[in-house]
Protein backbone atom coordinates (compact mmCIF):
# COMPACT_ATOMS: atom_id res chain seq x y z
CA UNK A 1 0.00 0.00 0.00
CA UNK A 2 1.46 3.38 -0.99
CA UNK A 3 1.02 6.68 0.80
CA UNK A 4 -1.84 8.87 -0.51
CA UNK A 5 -0.55 11.79 -2.58
CA UNK A 6 -1.85 15.20 -3.58
CA UNK A 7 -1.17 17.00 -6.85
CA UNK A 8 -0.43 20.70 -7.32
CA UNK A 9 0.57 23.01 -10.15
CA UNK A 10 3.88 24.78 -9.62
CA UNK A 11 4.58 28.07 -11.40
CA UNK A 12 8.30 28.60 -11.92
CA UNK A 13 10.28 31.18 -13.85
CA UNK A 14 12.36 30.00 -16.81
CA UNK A 15 15.47 30.36 -14.66
CA UNK A 16 13.96 28.38 -11.78
CA UNK A 17 12.81 25.62 -14.13
CA UNK A 18 16.29 25.45 -15.68
CA UNK A 19 17.82 25.10 -12.22
CA UNK A 20 15.30 22.40 -11.32
CA UNK A 21 16.01 20.49 -14.53
CA UNK A 22 19.77 20.77 -14.00
CA UNK A 23 19.50 19.48 -10.44
CA UNK A 24 17.21 16.65 -11.54
CA UNK A 25 19.75 15.65 -14.17
CA UNK A 26 22.75 15.87 -11.83
CA UNK A 27 21.04 13.99 -8.99
CA UNK A 28 19.34 11.50 -11.34
CA UNK A 29 15.98 12.33 -9.80
CA UNK A 30 12.66 13.42 -11.28
CA UNK A 31 11.76 17.09 -10.87
CA UNK A 32 9.20 16.02 -8.27
CA UNK A 33 11.96 14.06 -6.53
CA UNK A 34 14.19 17.15 -6.35
CA UNK A 35 11.39 19.27 -4.89
CA UNK A 36 10.52 16.53 -2.41
CA UNK A 37 14.18 16.27 -1.29
CA UNK A 38 14.42 20.07 -1.05
CA UNK A 39 11.31 20.21 1.13
CA UNK A 40 12.57 17.44 3.45
CA UNK A 41 15.91 19.21 3.80
CA UNK A 42 14.35 22.65 4.31
CA UNK A 43 12.07 21.29 7.03
CA UNK A 44 15.03 19.54 8.72
CA UNK A 45 17.13 22.73 8.65
CA UNK A 46 14.21 24.84 9.84
CA UNK A 47 13.51 22.55 12.80
CA UNK A 48 17.16 22.30 13.86
CA UNK A 49 17.93 26.01 13.53
CA UNK A 50 14.69 26.82 15.36
CA UNK A 51 15.96 24.58 18.16
CA UNK A 52 19.10 26.72 18.39
CA UNK A 53 21.53 24.80 16.16
CA UNK A 54 23.62 26.50 13.44
CA UNK A 55 24.01 25.54 9.80
CA UNK A 56 27.58 26.06 8.65
CA UNK A 57 29.44 25.78 5.34
CA UNK A 58 33.06 24.87 5.88
CA UNK A 59 36.00 24.74 3.47
CA UNK A 60 38.68 22.78 5.27
CA UNK A 61 41.31 23.41 2.57
CA UNK A 62 40.85 27.17 2.69
CA UNK A 63 40.14 27.22 6.42
CA UNK A 64 36.88 29.09 5.82
CA UNK A 65 33.70 28.73 7.77
CA UNK A 66 30.43 30.60 7.20
CA UNK A 67 27.15 30.30 8.98
CA UNK A 68 24.12 29.98 6.69
CA UNK A 69 21.38 32.39 7.74
CA UNK A 70 17.89 31.38 6.67
CA UNK A 71 15.01 33.69 5.89
CA UNK B 1 1.79 3.95 8.72
CA UNK B 2 1.56 1.11 6.19
CA UNK B 3 2.04 -2.58 6.63
CA UNK B 4 3.11 -5.33 4.23
CA UNK B 5 3.15 -9.09 4.77
CA UNK B 6 6.63 -10.61 4.53
CA UNK B 7 8.35 -13.84 5.46
CA UNK B 8 11.53 -14.07 7.50
CA UNK B 9 13.81 -16.99 8.27
CA UNK B 10 14.62 -17.82 11.90
CA UNK B 11 18.32 -18.68 11.83
CA UNK B 12 18.15 -21.08 14.81
CA UNK B 13 15.95 -23.64 13.05
CA UNK B 14 15.52 -22.24 9.52
CA UNK B 15 11.76 -21.92 10.11
CA UNK B 16 9.97 -19.50 7.78
CA UNK B 17 7.85 -17.12 9.84
CA UNK B 18 5.04 -14.88 8.67
CA UNK B 19 5.86 -11.32 9.62
CA UNK B 20 4.82 -7.77 8.91
CA UNK B 21 7.01 -4.94 7.55
CA UNK B 22 5.71 -1.70 8.98
CA UNK B 23 6.73 1.55 7.29
CA UNK B 24 6.12 5.06 8.51
CA UNK B 25 6.42 4.21 12.20
CA UNK B 26 4.61 6.62 14.54
CA UNK B 27 5.86 7.79 17.96
CA UNK B 28 3.35 5.43 19.61
CA UNK B 29 4.99 2.48 17.82
CA UNK B 30 8.36 3.42 19.32
CA UNK B 31 6.74 3.68 22.75
CA UNK B 32 5.42 0.16 22.22
CA UNK B 33 8.89 -1.06 21.17
CA UNK B 34 10.54 0.39 24.28
CA UNK B 35 7.79 -1.12 26.43
CA UNK B 36 8.37 -4.57 24.90
CA UNK B 37 12.18 -4.41 24.97
CA UNK B 38 13.02 -2.58 28.20
CA UNK B 39 13.13 -5.63 30.49
CA UNK B 40 14.99 -7.64 27.83
CA UNK B 41 17.65 -4.93 27.46
CA UNK B 42 18.07 -4.96 31.23
CA UNK B 43 18.58 -8.72 31.14
CA UNK B 44 21.26 -8.30 28.48
CA UNK B 45 23.06 -5.68 30.55
CA UNK B 46 22.82 -7.80 33.72
CA UNK B 47 24.17 -10.84 31.89
CA UNK B 48 27.09 -8.91 30.38
CA UNK B 49 27.84 -7.24 33.69
CA UNK B 50 27.82 -10.57 35.53
CA UNK B 51 30.13 -12.02 32.88
CA UNK B 52 32.60 -9.19 33.50
CA UNK B 53 32.21 -7.68 30.02
CA UNK B 54 33.30 -4.01 30.18
CA UNK B 55 30.55 -1.48 29.27
CA UNK B 56 32.45 -0.30 26.18
CA UNK B 57 31.90 -3.76 24.70
CA UNK B 58 28.16 -3.84 25.39
CA UNK B 59 25.87 -3.43 22.39
CA UNK B 60 25.53 0.25 21.54
CA UNK B 61 21.77 -0.11 21.69
CA UNK B 62 21.75 -1.39 25.28
CA UNK B 63 21.11 2.15 26.51
CA UNK B 64 18.90 3.35 23.66
CA UNK B 65 15.56 4.99 24.23
CA UNK B 66 13.36 4.89 21.14
CA UNK B 67 10.80 7.18 22.76
CA UNK B 68 13.43 9.95 22.83
CA UNK B 69 14.29 9.25 19.20
CA UNK B 70 10.61 9.41 18.22
CA UNK B 71 10.62 13.24 18.14
CA UNK B 72 12.58 13.03 14.87
CA UNK B 73 9.68 11.24 13.16
CA UNK B 74 7.86 14.55 12.69
CA UNK B 75 10.50 15.38 10.06
CA UNK B 76 9.93 14.22 6.50
CA UNK B 77 13.67 13.50 6.30
CA UNK B 78 13.35 10.78 8.92
CA UNK B 79 11.49 7.51 8.37
CA UNK B 80 10.95 4.64 10.74
CA UNK B 81 10.62 0.99 9.76
CA UNK B 82 9.84 -2.02 11.89
CA UNK B 83 9.25 -5.76 11.63
CA UNK B 84 6.76 -7.49 13.87
CA UNK B 85 5.30 -10.94 14.34
CA UNK B 86 1.91 -11.23 16.02
CA UNK B 87 2.14 -7.72 17.49
CA UNK B 88 5.62 -8.41 18.85
CA UNK B 89 8.32 -6.08 17.47
CA UNK B 90 11.48 -7.91 16.43
CA UNK B 91 13.38 -5.16 14.64
CA UNK B 92 13.31 -1.41 14.13
CA UNK B 93 15.29 1.12 12.13
CA UNK B 94 15.31 4.83 11.48
CA UNK B 95 16.66 6.28 8.24
CA UNK B 96 17.49 9.77 7.01
CA UNK B 97 16.50 10.41 3.38
CA UNK B 98 17.53 14.05 3.00
CA UNK B 99 20.68 14.96 4.84
CA UNK B 100 23.39 12.88 3.21
CA UNK B 101 24.87 12.67 -0.28
CA UNK B 102 27.44 10.32 -1.74
CA UNK B 103 31.04 11.57 -1.61
CA UNK B 104 32.60 9.18 -4.09
CA UNK B 105 32.30 8.91 -7.88
CA UNK B 106 30.30 7.88 -9.80
CA UNK B 107 27.50 8.77 -7.35
CA UNK B 108 29.07 11.91 -5.89
CA UNK B 109 26.46 14.45 -4.71
CA UNK B 110 23.58 12.07 -5.30
CA UNK B 111 21.15 11.51 -2.42
CA UNK B 112 21.91 8.70 0.00
CA UNK B 113 19.63 6.84 2.35
CA UNK B 114 21.50 7.02 5.64
CA UNK B 115 20.77 4.45 8.31
CA UNK B 116 20.64 6.45 11.54
CA UNK B 117 19.65 3.67 13.95
CA UNK B 118 18.90 -0.04 13.73
CA UNK B 119 18.15 -2.48 16.54
CA UNK B 120 17.06 -6.09 16.80
CA UNK B 121 14.84 -7.22 19.66
CA UNK B 122 17.24 -8.22 22.46
CA UNK B 123 15.82 -11.75 22.66
CA UNK B 124 16.48 -12.23 18.94
CA UNK B 125 20.21 -11.67 19.41
CA UNK B 126 22.85 -14.17 20.50
CA UNK B 127 22.97 -12.48 23.90
CA UNK B 128 19.52 -13.73 24.88
CA UNK B 129 18.82 -16.35 22.24
CA UNK B 130 18.05 -19.87 23.38
CA UNK B 131 14.98 -21.83 24.27
CA UNK B 132 14.96 -20.88 27.95
CA UNK B 133 15.17 -17.20 27.19
CA UNK B 134 12.36 -16.86 24.66
CA UNK B 135 9.19 -15.32 25.90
Amino acid sequence: MTEPKKTMTLNLSVEEMAALEELASEKELSKTGVIRQALRLYQLIHERTAAGEKLVFEDEKEGKKAEVMLL
Amino acid sequence: MTSKKIEIVRVADQAVLKAELVTGLRPEDLIDIDRQWLALRQRVVRRLNNAGVPPERWPESSGWNWVKKSAALKLMAIRGFGIRIDERWIGVSMINVAQFTARLAPDQQKPLVYLEFIETAPDCTRLLAGKDNRR
